[in-house]
């Protein structure tokens, strides 16, 4: 009991408090430093969504120092417990503290809609020329694969999908077999690797790469980018007959083959099976948004003399469906859309250098967020808490003095 | 959370069997673009060149079609509406160099080329100084040679830093070439020679496609 009592002591304390804020401000500065390096995903990953712990490298700003910090998603669970034990069950349940206590329980709410978020936040996008619509959002950093069975006139029918959550475990040396009731084969994908580019053998650089020739070309593993939009995923594809035998189709599946441009189509491998053409590729993995998106216009303005952006914002036609008549929104920067529980930023254009005359397109940042408005309930409600203090202590000092007055 | 991660690291050290993926999506045909197509060949698939010239759209027999040495290490990609010759260099193709045409002046060789001063953060040159920079041979002529160091870009995003670009400038009455190479400094300079190679490689090739069964282009392929 004696034991019970003290670690309860220990998670309400103040000083544990202390410590968990102090830390998570040393993780954030560190945490915001480290994007030099690795980008937003990649230090978001490291430093903020850890449990245990992660190293920081100051040689990137000429110190050769590496100190350890701890995992922000520990330190946030730390605070919330400290938060729940310290600030709503072990404070004394008085009438002048509940003020205290309404900012507490915002503080709580402001850690749990950060939970909410981290867990269940899609984040994509979605890029347009102008004319164009679309109502899938793309992922910038998760891959899939999709197999098709194809039609008469080599035209895709519908797609079974491979997801990220099974292709990312597969790693650099793993395998993985996938069998689905919509074909009469298996998929096994072998070395998915995070970061590789096909090579024709005639290149010298071919050499390089490991595995298997197929049809002249051999898959080079690469160096994960730091801006992880920025890796094309590659791996190997066996079409294995159910009885186990050889395989009927062996492929190299690169993320090469999905859309660069808005422009572009997907390019799919073909291959037979038992008199069947089918289809597969490797694409970013998309999803379907609750409305369409249709750019009419997009407006690009630079600084005078340089290519840097001054504004841009999109001229677009927002519908519930196809058969929508829409309705005409203006997406600015740092002035989003919010629709149906997603928010829709202006978020950057291509092509990055275009040549003079060169059509741009507009590409928007979709991001559906349960907890998308929680974050301003907890500021209301801390908010909320906070004036309730100041006016009671205000009308504590009042009482006092005028208490003073009369006696004197 | 220890629980949690304790099962995560049990499951992930286990051999899984065969997995069965349940998730179908359906094809909207009314969105064209989203729909896949059938490459005819792995290098299509790959969007990477094939032997012949792709630089040029398609024209009709006997066109008049761009055509060039490609440097070793280098490759083509796609041609845009702007770009009729689309180059990638460098280990993650962080240097491109392409080649612009354009009918009429292009707006001058001043108006271009403090546009890429501008592309490099460097404020405009004056006329007189555009007028004493070096030339370098460019189909059959001189062409104004471009030698800039800066933040390359910054459009939207951040500027790259450290950044190289070469280029050839060729305006008249009847029309603008522009010839334009940029990355990392370093990768840049180590492929200051292609470039220079590249340029005066580049030619025309007037009814090629009628009578010339090997064309000259891409022979380092």
């Amino acid at each position: 009991m004696a034991i019970l009592k003290g670690i309860y002591k220990f998670f309400s304390s103040y000083l544990l408090a202390s410590i968990v804020l102090i830390l998570l401000t040393v993780v954030t500065l560190f945490g915001t430093l480290a994007q030099k390096e690795m980008g937003l995903h990649g230090a978001v990953k490291e430093y903020f969504h850890s449990v245990g712990y992660s190293v920081f490298d100051a040689s990137s700003f000429g110190i050769p120092v590496k100190f350890p910090l701890p995992g922000g998603l520990t330190l946030m669970f730390l605070l919330f417990i400290c938060m729940t034990l310290g600030g709503i069950i072990h404070v004394k349940k008085r009438a002048r503290g509940i003020p205290n206590l309404i900012i507490h329980f915002g503080m709580l709410f402001l850690l749990v809609s950060g939970f909410i978020t981290f867990m269940m936040k899609r984040d994509g996008y979605v890029a347009l020329y102008p004319g164009s619509s679309s109502n899938r959002a793309q992922s910038y950093k998760d891959w899939q694969i999709e197999v098709y069975e194809m039609g008469e006139n080599d035209e895709p029918k519908k797609a079974t999908v491979i997801p990220w959550e099974n292709l990312r475990p597969i790693g650099d040396d793993g395998s993985q077999v996938f069998t689905s009731k919509e074909w009469p084969f298996s998929v096994k994908v072998e070395n998915f690797y995070r970061n590789a580019r096909p090579i024709p053998t005639s290149a010298p650089i071919s050499a390089e790469a490991e595995g298997p020739e197929i049809n002249g070309f051999k898959l080079l593993r690469r160096k994960p980018e730091t801006e992880v939009a920025a890796n094309f995923p590659g791996c190997f594809a066996k079409i294995v007959p159910a009885d186990g035998s050889e395989p009927a189709a062996e492929l190299i599946l690169s993320g090469t083959s999905d859309r660069i441009t808005p422009n572009d189509s997907a390019m799919l491998a073909g291959f037979e099976f038992e008199g069947k053409k089918w289809g597969i590729q490797l694409v970013k993995r998309s999803w379907e948004i609750a409305f369409n998106i249709e750019l009419e216009k997009f407006i690009f303005e630079k600084h005078p003399g340089t290519t840097k952006a001054k504004n841009f914002e999109s001229r677009i036609l927002w519908k519930e469906n196809l058969e929508d008549v829409g309705k005409r929104v203006a997406v600015r920067m740092n002035d989003p859309m919010r629709q149906s529980g997603f928010v829709v930023f202006q978020e950057s254009y291509g092509p990055q250098n275009p040549g003079p005359g060169e059509e741009m397109y507009s590409q928007f940042a979709v991001s559906d967020d349960p907890a998308d408005y929680f974050p301003v309930i907890a500021l209301a409600i801390i908010s909320l808490g906070l004036v309730a203090h100041f006016i009671w202590r205000l009308a504590e000092y009042i009482s006092k003095s005028s208490a003073k007055r009369r006696a004197a | 959370m220890l629980v949690t991660g304790s099962v995560l690291v049990l499951c992930n050290c286990q051999e899984s069997g065969p997995i069965e993926v349940t998730e179908v999506r359906e094809i909207d045909p009314a969105v064209k673009l989203e729909i896949p197509v059938l490459a005819k060949s792995d290098t299509e698939r790959f969007r990477m060149s094939e032997k012949k010239p792709q630089a040029q759209p398609v024209a009709s027999p006997g066109a008049p079609r761009l055509i060039w040495d490609l440097p070793e290490g280098w490759k083509e990609v796609e041609t845009t509406q702007m770009r009729d010759a689309n180059l990638r260099f460098g280990e993650n193709d962080e240097g491109e160099c392409y080649l612009t045409k354009l009918s009429g002046g292009g707006g001058g060789l001043v108006a271009n080329l403090n546009r890429w001063r501008g592309q490099m953060g460097l404020p405009d040159a004056t006329a007189e100084e555009i007028e004493e920079l070096p030339k370098k041979p460019l189909f059959g002529t001189e062409a104004t040679y471009v030698d800039l160091e800066g933040d390359f870009g910054g459009m939207g995003g951040e500027a790259k830093k450290g950044y190289k670009m070469l280029g050839l400038i060729l305006t008249a009455q009847g029309g603008a070439v522009f010839v334009k190479m940029t990355g990392p400094k370093a990768l840049v300079e180590a492929n200051s020679e292609k470039f220079d190679a590249f340029c005066k490689s580049l030619n025309v090739d007037f009814g090629a496609a009628e009578s010339a069964p090997e064309p000259k282009a891409n022979q380092s392929e």
